[in-house]
Parts: structure tokens; sequence; C-alpha cells
């Protein structure tokens, strides 16, 4: 019996794997447009890619600036900014390494820890809504949804209020705490709707098993909710990364600040040796890059995901 | 037996209460406390016997609407609204249907890509190195690139009072690295090619397939960004904070920062809760307007 339903549930989540429940974008185009055409040059398309590309120089432009000022001395930095001016002055990214390095292990452990709760949060409520019936179901469901129409500024200063009176202000657990909670909202709708296109059958053969409902979510629907739960942390990564207004209530210290804080006080600090400032900006853009190149994918496809659904 | 058929009848509402919890303690007290503290003078402190809580019916909204900064924030605030949703809604859909048309499947995702790689940078590093290319000074890369062209005279976008909102729009020109181009280029993968080629076949030319295919089978992602781009510029005020802080004078104030300003540097957080509640009202509001504009059913 038991050899059986493993099976069972193995096939099931194959065919659940191959069938895509989450669309790739790209696959219409594909199918539909013959491999091989013959390559023409036409006039609109070598326009096309000219404006493109303006578009796309335009873009960059910040990140340009960036790159090029972080290799200067402030006396380097009077001469212009536009282009690069040798020699390059690296001495700049050890000044900044030392100066925000802190500061940067606390956005990733604070956005890691979030993200990680957000995912498993979202995971487990949104499978309670997706695969039970229970009484009230809509009703709480509408308590959750709700939250997505209420601007945070609404809340922030009761929130303030809170995190002051349960004595967490410049603490890791003032973030994190609201984090995980307003996080959530949106993972929970998301995978509700994912966990309620699966096959029921795979939950079934678990249940004649006897395997009890806590296990089933553990073992069976985690692993068929992979897909959704990458969309889920990225998006929950990429807000509290990104966050400034709360940290900036909450915490107060030098060494508790988050990145963004932090270079913020460091460009205050800074004066006229904005070389390092630079320098700081790049490095604190490098966590997301690694990540970002690691998992181009899934990036791209979240990012719809997240903002089509 | 019995206690195994409570457990299982348990299990979803056990599953839900985490949330559920954490949800009361972060959000719905929040919120109700809010919009009951918006009918209060509740000032000073938060412990009890510190600061002023009393009941003052409907005098923090009476004061707000009797303030000219109040007005002259929601006026900057229309500005960026109005402006925001036009580039929001032009730019990145053209640059999704540029991208769209390049048939080559490689070169068009690693378009998106490029697009798409400077959202790793930390949108606050974004505030402060507009703030640089602003920057009034001989450092600034305006001043700089206006030097290139013999100009020796520096110009101030961020400190005048004329410029400074137009200063603040441009900045991410040409707003098109982010989801918003994603999410149109999405919409245009999900129109049924059959449809293009018909209209090719029919002798239909881009500017008119885009304007009766694609235009119009957008309509959803029209709205969604248009609704996004309003809460955006109704909540958004870390960048006017960081880059001009309102100023000068109150010439880029917006609603968000006077009520940071009211409760965390003032302590008025009784007022800085009737505007939070105006905020969500007008944000309810547009969010209505959204769904009124982008309703006409159109083939």
């Amino acid at each position: 019996m038991e050899v059986t339903t493993a099976t069972a549930v193995e096939e099931v989540v194959e065919t659940v794997e191959t069938a895509e429940p989450v669309e790739k974008m790209d696959q219409p185009t594909k199918a539909e447009k013959p491999k091989k055409r013959k390559k023409k040059i036409t006039v609109a398309s070598v326009v096309n890619k000219v404006l493109l590309w303006i578009c796309l120089i335009l873009t960059l432009l910040p990140a340009y600036v960036m790159i090029v000022n972080s290799f200067k001395t402030p006396n380097q930095l009077l001469g212009g900014v536009l282009w690069f001016s040798f020699p390059l002055y690296f001495q700049n990214y050890a000044d900044a390494f030392l100066r925000i390095m802190p500061n940067i292990w606390n956005s990733v452990t604070i956005t890691v820890c979030s993200t990680a709760g957000v995912t498993f949060l979202a995971a487990l409520t949104g499978y309670a809504f997706g695969h039970f019936k229970f009484k009230f179901k809509e009703a709480f469901f509408g308590l959750i949804l709700i939250n997505m129409m209420i601007p945070s500024v609404l809340t922030m200063v009761p929130s303030y209020m809170i995190v002051t009176k349960l004595d967490l202000l410049d603490t890791q657990f003032a973030l994190f705490l609201p984090y995980i909670s307003t996080g959530s909202v949106m993972g929970i709708y998301l995978v509700r709707g994912f966990v309620e296109q699966l096959p029921g059958e795979v939950f079934e053969a678990a249940k004649i098993d006897g395997i009890d409902e806590f296990r089933s979510f553990i073992y069976i629907a985690l692993p068929l909710i992979k897909t959704i739960l990458t969309t889920v942390s990225i998006l929950a990564l990429l807000n509290f990364w990104n966050d400034i207004v709360w940290p900036m209530l909450v915490l107060d210290s030098s060494h508790m600040k988050t990145i963004p804080l932090a270079l913020l006080e460091f460009n205050q600090q800074q004066g006229a040796n904005k070389g390092a400032l630079f320098a700081g900006y790049i490095l604190s853009s490098i966590p997301l890059l690694i990540y970002f190149i690691f998992n181009l994918r899934n990036f791209m496809d979240s990012l719809t995901e997240g903002a089509v659904k | 037996m019995n206690g195994k058929k409570f457990l299982q009848k348990a299990t979803p509402y056990l599953m839900i209460l985490p949330i559920f919890i954490l949800l009361a303690i972060f959000a719905f007290y929040p919120i109700i406390l809010s919009i009951v503290k918006s009918f209060f003078r509740w000032a000073g402190g938060f412990n009890p016997g510190q600061g002023i809580d009393e009941f003052n019916w409907g005098k923090n909204y009476v004061q707000l609407i009797t303030d000219p900064i109040f007005w002259q924030s929601w006026g900057n605030t229309l500005f960026f609204m109005i402006t925001g949703v036009i580039v929001n809604l032009t730019f990145p859909f053209l640059v999704a249907l540029m991208i769209f048309s390049i048939s080559n499947e490689h070169s068009n995702f690693r378009w998106r890509v490029a697009f798409i790689v400077p959202m790793v940078v930390p949108s606050m590093v974004i505030f402060l190195l507009w703030q640089f290319i602003y920057d009034s000074s001989d450092i600034g890369v305006i001043n700089n690139l206006l030097s290139l062209f013999g100009v020796t005279k520096n110009v101030d976008l961020l400190g005048n009072a004329d410029s400074v909102k137009w200063a603040i729009r441009f900045m991410g020109v040409p707003w098109c690295g982010g989801t918003n181009l994603l999410i149109f280029f999405a919409g245009l993968a999900n129109i049924d090619n059959s449809l293009r080629e018909a209209a090719t076949l029919d002798g239909a030319n881009t500017v008119q397939k885009v304007f009766n295919i694609d235009l119009p089978l957008c309509k959803n992602q029209f709205k969604m960004i248009f609704t996004l781009s309003i809460i955006g510029e109704v909540q958004d005020f870390v960048k006017i904070q960081t880059v001009t802080g309102g100023g000068p004078g109150y010439s880029s104030y917006v609603p968000g920062l006077y009520m940071y300003r009211m409760a965390f540097d003032s302590n008025e957080y009784g007022l800085a809760s009737a505007m939070g509640v105006i905020m969500m009202l007008v944000m309810l509001v547009f969010n209505r307007l959204g769904d009124l504009i982008f309703s006409k059913e159109v083939d």
C-alpha cells in the first residue's frame, strides 16, 4: 500500500511539474514563430534597436556615474565626474568596506530571516486556505486581504507605539515581527491560488495512508508549491531589502542600521570625500546582484508573476 | 477517536492562527487605533500619564484642511500623480513593445534582463545618486555636462522652486528600469499572435496594430500600473525626504512627509493619524477611479 501511494504521489508530482501551472511568458512566441526566419535588416528594426539602446543607456546612467566616481580621490572628483580619472584610487573600496560591512550584514540577516518567515507563513496559511474547507473561511481570508488596501502610512504611528511598548526599539525584532506579519499578505494570496489549482488526488492518497495533515503539508504540499514559494520569497526579499521608512523609525544606533540608513548617514558624514561613498554604493548593491545572477530566470518570472496576479 | 476527529477539524484553524496573531498586533490593532485616534488630540508620548490623549471631535481634520501647507503638499502630489501616471503608462509600454518586436528569443530575454538589472541597486542609492547628478556645485553631473558645452554658470535644479518638481519627476528617466516593463511585456506576450497575423494579412501597419490590438488588449496592465502609480505617488515620501527634504520652502512637500514630520518631529500623533486616514481615502477614491476609467469594454 505504502509503495503504491508513494509512486502515485510521485507521478502526480511529475505531471504537476511538467504541466507548469506557472505560465512561462516566452512560450507563445517560441511556439508560433518559425525558428529560422531569414534575417532581414529593415529600417524599422534598426530604429528600434537604436531607440532601445538610448533608453538603456539612460537607464544605466546613474550606475555609470556611481562606478566612474568610485575610483576618485576628492581632488580627482573636482577635476570632473563624467569619465575615469587615472590613476584609479582603490583605497575608496577599503574605506567603504570597513565602514558599511557591518550594515550590509545587518541588512542581509534581517532580509534573509524575514523572507524565510514570510515564505513559511505564506505557505502554511495559503495552503490552509487553498486545501481545507472550514467555517468562516472566506471571512477570514477577507480579513487578510483587507491589508492589501491599507496604506502603510496609516499604521505607521500605532505600529511605532506598539514596538515602543514591547520594548523592541533598536532591535532586529522591531523589523522582523512587523515584516513577517504584513509582508505575508500578498504571499498568502498567491499560495492559495496556486494550491487550489493542484489536483486533489495527491492529498487523497496521503489521507488513505493515514499521514496526518501537518506532515502531508510538509512532505507533500511544500515540494509541490515550490515554484510559487520562489516567487513569494523574491518579492518579499526585494521589499525588505529596500525598505527605508520603518527601519528609519525603529533603528537608532549606527551599528544596528540597515544598508539604506547607513548609506544616508555615510552620505551626511562624508562631505567632500564622495569617492568612498560611491564605493559604498557599489558594495551595497553586490549582495542582490549576486542573488540576481544566480536566480536570473526565477527573478524575472517572479517579478512579472507577483505583479500580474 | 474523538480527540483525533477534533484535531482534524481544528487543523486549518491552527494553521491560520499564527498569521492572525501577528496581524492582530501589527495590522488590525494599528489600523483601528489610527482611525479612532484621528479624532483625538494625541500628542507628546505614548505612556499613560505622559503626553495628551483626549477626544477632540473632528478638530484634527479641521486643523488640517485650514493649513495652507496641507493644500500645498496635496497640490504637489497631484503634480507627481499626473506626471507619474503619464510617464509610467507610456515609456515602459513603448519599450516593452520595442523589445517584444525583437523576434530572437535570446536577445529578447537579454534586453529585458538589461533593463531589470538596475533593480539590484538599493533605492536609497538611486536617490543619493540623483541628488549627486543634480548637485548645485561644480561637482554635480549636470553642471559638469553643461560646462562641456561652455556653460560656466552652475544650475541648481533641486534648490529652485520652479524646477524642483520637474527635477524630481525626471529622476529615473526614462522610467523603464523596473517591473512596469515586465508587466507590459507579459501583457503583450499573452495576446494571441494569430490576431496580429490576421491584421497583417488585412494590410494593417505597425501603428494600426498597436492601436487596435496591443493597446486594448493590455487594458488590465494599464489599469494595474495606473493604480500602482497613484498609490506609489501618494504614499512614497522617502525619495523627496532624501533629495530635497520637501524644499525649497514647501515647494516639493508631500502629504507623507507632512505626516511623518507631524508624528515624529512634532509628536502630534492624532493629527498624523488624521492625515493617514485622508491619504487612505484618497487612495481608495483613485482606486475606484481606475476601475471606472479602464472598465469600458473595448473589442
